[in-house]
């Protein structure tokens, strides 16, 4: 089982994501312009889904490397999103990074259980999502020196 | 809104309730590009009528996930910009409709109605001309 991650980071230089795409899927228009702001000056390629339904659209038309997931979504939502990735043989083993306002028990066990691999508990900091991506992508963070 | 509403919106009346922000606590999100948080805060100042319509839509029809919908984002909404007493309303409510919790409902969606209206106010009379000149955010 992976944690729960909240604020706090360690000093890294951020990864350079060459290559990496990624798929947010968020409703919410303020959370999308952060993401976009937080991967600014990386090499990632983000698109973006509106809800679960749209992101599955999306993940099976294209090759992410990892998905950013809304928990609380309207027309289909990060859990049953998630879950529907899972049961797809492309989907299987492909890193899902929650991202949720809520860090109740119940959530956090919600997510588990439908197989996201980490979570990240909103509002997200810059670094806390770089570090978070690259883990999961296993890339190389550079201590600052 | 409806006669219970505002008898509960008297209620709520709020001494302690002060429409602050933190432009500090949005340029941690911007990289402190004073740009991008003009731009954020615009998002912002432009989901947060239509969400406050949704709660009271929500509150008025019984609508308990439009309600809880609406006090989720506007949490998200409020802790960008350091509104901590927003924030906490809007987690207040959003719980509260978690757990049905029919009682305290009006006396907080009001609340938070009126948190929401005030930290809007406040949100829109940034002077982001003066911001830029001075370099310096203005608000805590």
């Amino acid at each position: 089982m992976s944690s729960v991650e909240h604020g706090h980071t360690s000093p890294t230089i951020p990864p350079a994501f060459e290559g990496v795409r990624i798929l947010l899927a968020d409703d919410n228009f303020v959370n999308q312009e952060v993401v976009r702001g937080f991967l600014d000056g990386t090499s990632a390629t983000l698109d973006v889904a509106k809800n679960g339904e749209a992101a599955l659209e999306l993940f099976s038309q294209t090759d992410y490397d990892l998905i950013l997931m809304d928990v609380n979504m309207p027309v289909m939502d990060g859990l049953e999103a998630t879950a529907a990735l899972r049961r797809s043989p492309r989907g299987r083993t492909l890193p899902v990074v929650a991202l949720t306002a809520s860090d109740t028990p119940e959530d956090v066990e919600r997510c588990y259980n439908v197989g996201m691999n980490t979570m990240l508990i909103k509002p997200i900091q810059r670094m806390q999502l770089l570090q978070t991506i690259a883990k999961q992508l296993k890339l190389p963070s550079k201590p600052t020196p | 809104m409806n006669t219970d509403s505002q008898e509960a919106a008297k209620n709520a009346a709020m001494p302690d309730v002060t429409p602050t922000f933190s432009l500090a606590t949005i340029l941690q999100f911007t990289a402190g590009s004073m740009e991008s948080a003009e731009r954020i805060i615009g998002l912002i100042v432009d989901e947060i009528p239509p969400l406050l319509s949704n709660l009271e839509l929500g509150h008025e029809g019984a609508d308990r996930e439009t309600l809880e919908r609406a006090a989720h984002t506007l949490k998200t909404h409020a802790s960008y910009v350091g509104a901590e007493a927003f924030r906490e309303q809007a987690e207040r409510t959003e719980l509260l409709c978690r757990t049905d919790n029919t009682e305290e409902l009006p006396a907080q969606v009001a609340r938070l109605a009126t948190l929401g209206h005030a930290t809007l106010n406040a949100l829109n009379s940034i002077d982001w001309e003066q911001l830029s000149r001075d370099g310096h955010p203005q608000h805590e």
